[in-house]
C-alpha cells in the first residue's frame, strides 16, 4: 500500500428527495475547495443524478469542459463501476481491474469522481450472492489507495441510492460513517427510525459504522430554524437517542443544519456551493470529522 | 533552374497566422476560464457583496396579544413532553384533559413552539386538535416494527 486509508463516508436515506446527492457533492466541493484535502466522490446511484449533473456543467463552462468525452471513453473501454463489479464477481482468484484516471474523473485538482452507469439498475438481478459483493468496495478502495498513479485521498464520499442495494451493502460494511440527511417534515423524518432500527440487523455480522443524522433543507426565519423545523430537529434527535440505546449502535444527531435554499440545486451544475451555504457545509463537515476521529 | 524561395507564400503566411491566432484564442479562453474560477472562489470564500442598508422606516409593532400566556416557552415544551409520556402510557384522555385545562394564550404559545399556525381566530378546540396531532407525530416517528429477526438471533435459535 502506498499510503494511509482515507476516511469513508456514505450518504444514505431510503427516502428519496432528502438531498443525498446534493449534500454529498456540496461536502466534496467545500472540503476540496477550502482545505488541502483530496476528495474522491462515488456515484453509486443508478439514477445517475450526480453523474448527469456534472455532465451538465459543460453548458455552464463552470467546470472543465471535458467530462462527456471522458465518460464516453471510459464506458467504451469498460472502465466503469459496473465493469469493476462485473470483474469482481467473476469466479477468478484475482480482482483484475486497473484503476487510474481512465476510471476516475478529475473534476478539479483536489476533487475526483467515479461516475455511475445505468447498468447498475440491473445489478440486483444479475448478482444473487450478497456476501460475494460485500467486499467489492473495500477491495476497490484498496486498489485505489495502493495505486501509484493516483493521489492519496483524504476522504471518500459515496452517494448511495434511496434503497438498500448490493452496492449500499458493500459500502456500509466498510465505511467509517453513515451520514443520513433528513428534512423537517414527517415523512422524511420517519425514514430515520427505519434506518436506525434495521440497519444493524441487515449488515450483521459486520459491525455497523458510526451514524450521523443531520437536518437538511431546514426552513429558516431570520437566520434560525423555524419553530416547525425545531420540532422535527428535537424529534429526530429523540429517535437517534432512543435507537442508539435500544440497538446498541453509535448514532448521533449532529447539531449542524443546512438551510433550505433554492440555489443549492445549482451547486453541482453551476460551479459549486453558493456562497451563503459554504459556512453551513463547513460547520457540518467539522462536526463530521470530529465525530469520525 | 531557380531555387525555390525560402520564404513562405502569402497563403502559407495566412495559414501560419491563423494557426497562431487560434492558439492565442485557446490560451485566452483558458485564462478567462481560470479567472472565472478564481472570481467564483473569491465570492464563495468571502461571501457576497454587503447587503444594501436597511430602510429606515419605522418597524411595524406587532399587535399586542389580548392576554399574555401564563407559561414560558420552555414550560410549554416541558408540557409537550408530559403529553407524549401520557399518550405512550395510554392515558390519552388525561393528555387531552390537560390540554383542555389550558387557557387559550397558553395553547397558542404551545402551538407556536411546535411550529403550528396560530391565527388570530384560532379556537381552543382547533389548537388542541393540532397539538394532539404533533403528539401523534412524535409517537409515530419513534415507533418501529421489524417483523424479521436479526441474523444473529436466527443463528442462536438454530443452535442445538
Amino acid at each position: 500500500m502506498s499510503g494511509k486509508s482515507p476516511k469513508t463516508i456514505a450518504t444514505i436515506n431510503f427516502k428519496g428527495g432528502v438531498g443525498k446527492t446534493t449534500v454529498t457533492w456540496c461536502l466534496g466541493d467545500v472540503v476540496s475547495s477550502f482545505s488541502d484535502a483530496k476528495v474522491l466522490v462515488f456515484d453509486l446511484d443508478a439514477q445517475m443524478s450526480l453523474t448527469q449533473a456534472i455532465a451538465l456543467n459543460e453548458a455552464t463552462g463552470a467546470l472543465h469542459d471535458k467530462f462527456q468525452k471522458w465518460y464516453e471513453t471510459a464506458t467504451s473501454r469498460n472502465k466503469t463501476i459496473f465493469h469493476a463489479l462485473d470483474q469482481f464477481t467473476l469466479p477468478t482468484p484475482h480482482f483484475d481491474f486497473g484503476v487510474g484516471f481512465d476510471f476516475i474523473y478529475q473534476v478539479t485538482d483536489d476533487l475526483h469522481f467515479i461516475p455511475s452507469v445505468e447498468d447498475l439498475y440491473w445489478t440486483e438481478l444479475e448478482v444473487f450472492d450478497r456476501d460475494g459483493v460485500k467486499d467489492f468496495i473495500r477491495r476497490l478502495l484498496g486498489k485505489i489507495v495502493a495505486s501509484p498513479k493516483l493521489p492519496q485521498y483524504d476522504y471518500v464520499l459515496f452517494d448511495c441510492p434511496p434503497s438498500f442495494t448490493l452496492l449500499s451493502y458493500s459500502v456500509l460494511s466498510c465505511c467509517d460513517l453513515v451520514l443520513i440527511p433528513v428534512n423537517p417534515d414527517f415523512f422524511a423524518s420517519k425514514g430515520t427510525n427505519l434506518i436506525l432500527n434495521s440497519l444493524k440487523m441487515r449488515i450483521e455480522p459486520f459491525p455497523l459504522p458510526k451514524i450521523g443524522v443531520f437536518m437538511n433543507k431546514t426552513k429558516t426565519w431570520a437566520g434560525r430554524p423555524t419553530k416547525e423545523s425545531e420540532f422535527y430537529i428535537r424529534e429526530v434527535a429523540r429517535v437517534c437517542e432512543a435507537a442508539a440505546g435500544k440497538q446498541g449502535i453509535e448514532a448521533r444527531f449532529l447539531k449542524s443544519w443546512i438551510p433550505e435554499r433554492v440555489g443549492v440545486k445549482r451547486a453541482i451544475t453551476g460551479g459549486g456551493v453558493p456562497g451563503d451555504l459554504v459556512d453551513p457545509f463547513k460547520e457540518l463537515w467539522q462536526e463530521v470529522v470530529k465525530y469520525i476521529q | 533552374m531557380t531555387d525555390p524561395s525560402p520564404f513562405r507564400t502569402k497563403d502559407e503566411e495566412l495559414a501560419a497566422l491563423t494557426r497562431e491566432i487560434s492558439e492565442v484564442r485557446a490560451l485566452l479562453r483558458e485564462i478567462a476560464g481560470r479567472l472565472g474560477r478564481v472570481e467564483l472562489h473569491v465570492k464563495r470564500a468571502f461571501g457576497p457583496k454587503a447587503p444594501p442598508p436597511l430602510r429606515t422606516s419605522a418597524p411595524r409593532s406587532p399587535r399586542p396579544p389580548a392576554q399574555p400566556p401564563s407559561i414560558s416557552p420552555a414550560e410549554a415544551l416541558g408540557l409537550f413532553e408530559d403529553l407524549i409520556k401520557l399518550w405512550r402510557s395510554r392515558e390519552r384522555s388525561v393528555a387531552e384533559q390537560r390540554l383542555g385545562e389550558l387557557a387559550l394564550p397558553d395553547l397558542k404559545l404551545l402551538a407556536h413552539e411546535l411550529g403550528l399556525p396560530t391565527g388570530s381566530k384560532a379556537s381552543k378546540r382547533g389548537l388542541t386538535s393540532a397539538i394532539m396531532g404533533r403528539v401523534n407525530e412524535s409517537i409515530m416517528l419513534s415507533r418501529n416494527t421489524n417483523v424479521t429477526q436479526p441474523r444473529s438471533d436466527s443463528a442462536q435459535n438454530e443452535e442445538p
